[in-house]
């Protein structure tokens, strides 16, 4: 079973097989305008049904994937000259896997659960969210160029569509300046792409790596340019960043979870994948200035949210702030620095999401996401009090949750080297920046009580039940648990990144290899 | 002893003749079943030559001649057959049955002047098909002047059916004195270079411009340039794109769905043909110099008019502006790459340039608005109308603009690598860069269809729901063929 050949070629297009089978049942169904709803019952139902059941078989097949501790394969070669269907997943894949799945799930769950959505297109917003899920598991499958670019550009069109249908007032200007503003970054990527494959003849990253160490250093470091163009556009890199704030202030609950969790962290799995491997070089002449963008990214990103007002958009910069670490533990050059991108990047993806959850969730009961209109929401909702405690301690990165992990191996590797002390030194205090803005927030949304007022939020009454509901609860108590496990236990990540073919990283002087650790741990056993 | 003639010419080559040969005969039916229509009616003719156009379709399909097919010349070196060609025909065929297809299903209009529908109108559509078949297969700039015009001739008629409206009158007066003025231009060019060479045949010239006697002679490049222009006139390149805008405002729809692919096929592969086969050699650097900048006016001007436009009509003339500005970014490739790249497009670009001007034949016909005016802001919460054809729109605009994994795309991608064979980084980046800029007007409908704002909304409302299964079914269908292409094409 799982030497199934196509195994992993089912794993990323069944959520797609889903989507058609949605658009065949809409199209025998009969819309009622006056209703605003599908007359059908059967046209209302099934689409939930095989949303839900399209959307669990990727998480079953990681899962099966999880289990053997070996590099997958699959390749194909279609359209001869032009294109070659290569997939790969070894251990950083397998996690970035894990995580987009069952990101996906709970967004589809997220979506079901707020009426306001599922109420407004329902069976277009499962067919959207399915897609959205085939791009992403492509994404972090893919190990041809051409197949990473078309999976990495289509992703923008379904959230395109989420945010300019579900979201907020300022919708429209948010999503196109997502849209454009990414497509703009992927235009520098085509380039380097459509370059190498014309003088290369290949665009397999494998066989380019060699290959690219022939030109001259001057254009190494012009298409190493382009290529983190595009990737810093994703990640967000300062001072690429500002379409993040917009593209989650108006978006919709379920848009800024896949947005936050999923997304962002395809431009940092792109740079470990494909960047550094191929421009080995240009990445050592470009590592300090990468090292200052993500510091600037840690610091500046936690000084602007201790300045919001808004809770959306803190919680928007945070991402552009824990981001910062992934590209710090990425371009400091030690061997296990990108041990901690990846476990940071998985951590983030629970962290931000279970905040946006949470923040969807007072913003459907309240209205309002005005910082100053909140309080008192430790006496009125005491589940998400608890829970958002766990979720703010990983932000911080507390140790005991998993935002400590990576953010520790990402500080302690650039630490390794003196040159870049400094940037660890930096990093550190924006550890400390971290809790200002968070434990602020905490006590600002919670433990504030004002007694001479009657309303919560937008007018909503103080006697008015505001409690999270049991499959809210689940859902909080599920990422909140998550986030404590992997922050005692983290072994089974870590243990998925080292499970990757020799790429040639940099070389670190002080030869910390995770390999001899791991060696140094079977001779302990 | 074999005896040149006529006769036996076709008799050994009919087999890659038969594109023309059905479409001549469709023509011929056509003309007689005129003399049997009543009130002038039409439906007969169209069926006629749909039917004989799909006969002539999937006989030539089956015979496809193989990629290393060396080229026919048969009727003494005028008329060259090779798979390049043989390919084109058959776009150009599947092109022409997706127009019948259009004239035989649309709502017909209540004037009974202004209607496509009138029984030789189908006839002249197959004459110029016709022409441009002929163009396609040419060898010599005889045969190459005589099938152009005849391509011109009928479409001057077809831009100026609807005889009531004064948009159309417009537009075919335009369009008629600046076609013949480049069929003028071409006429002298041919002259020069016949004045140097002494021949008009294709191989003949190649042989002679580039002989050792030869030396460079600006009359011959001056008679080159004019030739380019005029083809780069009926590909809608810029600066010669000032026609396609009113064209496309005041003709009929099926008569835009014609102008939209089959002229720009033929153009483009014989702009082709020259610049790799005839104009090569001391000539290339000079042509190159001259195609690049029409590139970048066609990419520039193309992209950056589109933005402002009310009018879908218009908004489709100028991206087929920038389109053109793409295809001939194709031509400036390596032989095989630019071929590839060529084929791969026009498929790509007739399925979304066919859904957008169907939804445009169906969606302001008198029968579901009340005024015929085009314009894009009609076109509000269309999503929460009919939403299976706005995703059916969205698909095609996408596509158009080259975002994966449309079919689109891919067209895209080809054209690019062939235009970076040659190391042209400065077309390439300008190639890229206004693809986003395009990005602005395409999202801009996809936003009015979509992400509607309330206001509108309720104006658009009282539009009746007819139930129109046809019109329904077709763009469903279409729909599905839209999006298997975009996969199917990777198995080939």
């Amino acid at each position: 079973m799982i030497n199934y050949e196509y195994l992993l070629s089912l794993n990323i297009f069944s959520p797609l097989i889903g989507t058609l089978l949605i658009a065949i049942i809409l199209l025998f169904a009969n819309y009622n305008k006056q209703q605003n709803q599908l007359e059908n019952n059967f046209a209302r139902i099934w689409p939930n049904i095989i949303g839900l059941i399209f959307a669990s078989i990727p998480i079953l097949i990681t899962s099966l994937l999880w289990l053997k501790n070996s590099i997958f394969t699959e390749k194909h070669l279609l359209a001869k000259n032009i294109f070659e269907y290569y997939l790969e997943v070894d251990g950083i894949s397998i996690l970035m896997l894990m995580l987009s799945s069952f990101i996906c799930i709970i967004c589809l769950i997220t979506f079901w659960l707020n009426k306001n959505y599922s109420k407004k297109h329902p069976s277009l917003g499962v067919m959207l969210i399915l897609a959205l899920q085939t791009c992403c598991l492509g994404v972090f499958s893919a190990k041809d160029l051409i197949l990473f670019y078309i999976f990495f550009e289509a992703s923008l069109i379904p959230m395109l569509f989420i945010i300019g249908i579900w979201g907020r007032e300022n919708r429209v200007y948010a999503s196109l300046k997502l849209f454009i503003y990414t497509v703009f970054g992927s235009i520098f990527f085509l380039f380097v792409i459509i370059y190498l494959k014309t003088i290369f003849q290949s665009s397999n990253p494998e066989i380019l790596a060699p290959l690219i160490a022939n030109l001259s250093p001057n254009w190494q470091n012009i298409l190493w340019v382009c290529m983190f163009i595009a990737f810093a556009i994703k990640v967000p890199t300062i001072p690429f960043h500002t379409w993040l704030p917009d593209a989650h202030v108006q978006a919709p609950t379920f848009g800024s979870i896949i947005l936050a969790g999923v997304l962002i962290k395809m431009g940092g799995y792109a740079m470990i994948r494909f960047l550094i491997p191929m421009f080995p070089e240009s990445t050592e002449f470009f590592s300090h200035f990468v090292c200052i963008l993500s510091v600037v990214g840690i610091i500046y990103g936690s000084l602007l949210c201790i300045a919001q007002k808004d809770l959306k958009k803190l919680i928007a910069y945070s991402s552009v702030a824990h981001m910062g670490y992934v590209n710090l533990g990425i371009f400091a050059p030690c061997s296990f620095g990108y041990a901690g991108a990846v476990f940071q990047m998985i951590s983030h993806g629970f962290i931000s999401s279970a905040l946006f959850l949470s923040v969807g969730i007072i913003y459907d009961r309240l209205h309002s996401l005005e910082i100053i209109k909140i309080h008192s929401l430790s006496t009125k909702m005491p589940f998400l009090a608890i829970t958002f405690m766990i979720f703010t301690l990983g932000s911080v990165g507390l140790p005991g949750t998993s935002g400590f992990i990576g953010e520790f191996l990402v500080i302690f590797n650039a630490a390794n080297r003196s040159s870049y002390l400094i940037y660890a030194i930096l990093g550190a205090t924006g550890v400390i920046l971290g809790a200002i803005y968070m434990l602020i927030l905490y006590k600002n949304i919670f433990f504030k009580h004002q007694e001479n007022i009657n309303t919560i939020g937008d007018d909503v009454n103080y006697q008015t039940n505001l409690h999270t509901s049991k499959k809210e609860n689940i859902i909080l108590s599920i990422f909140a648990i998550m986030i404590i496990y992997f922050g005692l236990y983290p072994k089974p990540i870590l243990e998925k990144i080292q499970n990757i073919k020799n790429i040639k990283y940099f070389n670190c002087s002080q030869n910390l290899d995770i390999q001899k650790i791991n060696n140094k741990n079977e001779v302990k056993n | 002893m074999y005896q040149y003639n006529f006769f036996n010419e076709i008799c050994s080559a009919y087999k890659f003749l038969i594109p023309e040969i059905g479409l001549f005969l469709s023509i011929i039916l056509g003309i007689i079943a005129l003399f049997f229509t009543k009130n002038k009616k039409s439906n007969f003719n169209i069926i006629i030559s749909l039917f004989i156009v799909t006969i002539s379709l999937i006989y030539s399909l089956k015979l496809i001649p193989n990629k290393n097919f060396q080229d026919i010349l048969i009727f003494n070196d005028l008329y060259s057959i090779n798979y390049l060609t043989y390919v084109i025909k058959l776009i150009i065929l599947a092109a022409l049955l997706g127009i019948h297809i259009f004239s035989l299903l649309m709502p017909k209009e209540k004037n009974f002047i202004n209607r496509f529908g009138i029984a030789e109108l189908s006839v002249l559509i197959n004459f110029s098909a016709l022409g441009a078949l002929f163009a396609v297969s040419s060898n010599n700039f005889i045969i190459l002047y005589i099938s152009l015009e005849l391509q011109a001739l009928s479409s001057y008629i077809l831009v100026a059916n609807k005889k009531d409206d004064l948009k159309s009158n417009e537009a075919a007066l335009k369009y008629f004195v600046l076609g013949v003025l480049s069929s003028g231009l071409m006429l002298y060019g041919v002259s020069l270079i016949y004045m140097n060479t002494g021949s008009f045949s294709f191989e003949k010239i190649y042989y002679l411009l580039n002989n050792q006697n030869n030396l460079f002679s600006t009359l011959t490049m001056t008679g080159i340039v004019m030739v380019i222009c005029a083809l780069c006139f009926k590909l809608s390149a810029a600066p010669f794109h000032s026609w396609l805008a009113d064209v496309y405002e005041g003709a009929h729809n099926v008569v835009v769905a014609f102008f939209g692919i089959i002229p720009k096929i033929m153009a483009a592969y014989i702009i082709y043909k020259l610049y790799h086969y005839v104009f090569t050699g001391e000539y290339l650097i000079y042509t190159t110099k001259i195609i690049s900048i029409f590139i970048v006016m066609s990419l520039i001007i193309g992209s950056i008019s589109a933005i402002k436009q009310k009018n879908f009509k218009r908004f489709l003339a100028y991206s087929a502006v920038a389109n053109s500005g793409f295809v001939l970014l194709a031509i400036l490739g390596s032989i095989d790459q630019a071929s590839q790249a060529l084929i791969i497009y026009f498929i790509a670009y007739m399925l979304g340039f066919y859904g957008l001007i169907g939804f445009a034949m169906f969606y302001w016909s008198e029968n579901y608005q009340e005024h015929n005016n085009y314009e894009i802001n009609s076109m509000h919460g269309l999503n929460k109308i009919y939403p299976s054809i706005s995703i059916i729109i969205a698909f095609c605009l996408f596509s158009i603009a080259g975002i994966p994994p449309f079919i689109g795309f891919w067209g895209k991608l080809n054209i690019l690598l062939a235009g970076i064979s040659n190391l042209y980084f400065s077309l390439i980046i300008i190639a890229l860069l206004t693809s986003v800029i395009s990005l602005i007007y395409y999202l801009k409908i996809i936003k009015i269809m979509y992400f509607a704002n309330n206001l509108y909304h309720e104006q658009n409302q009282h539009i009746a729901h007819h139930k129109n299964l046809q019109y329904k079914n077709i763009v469903i269908f279409y729909g599905i063929t839209l999006i298997i292409g975009s996969f199917i094409w990777l198995i080939i």
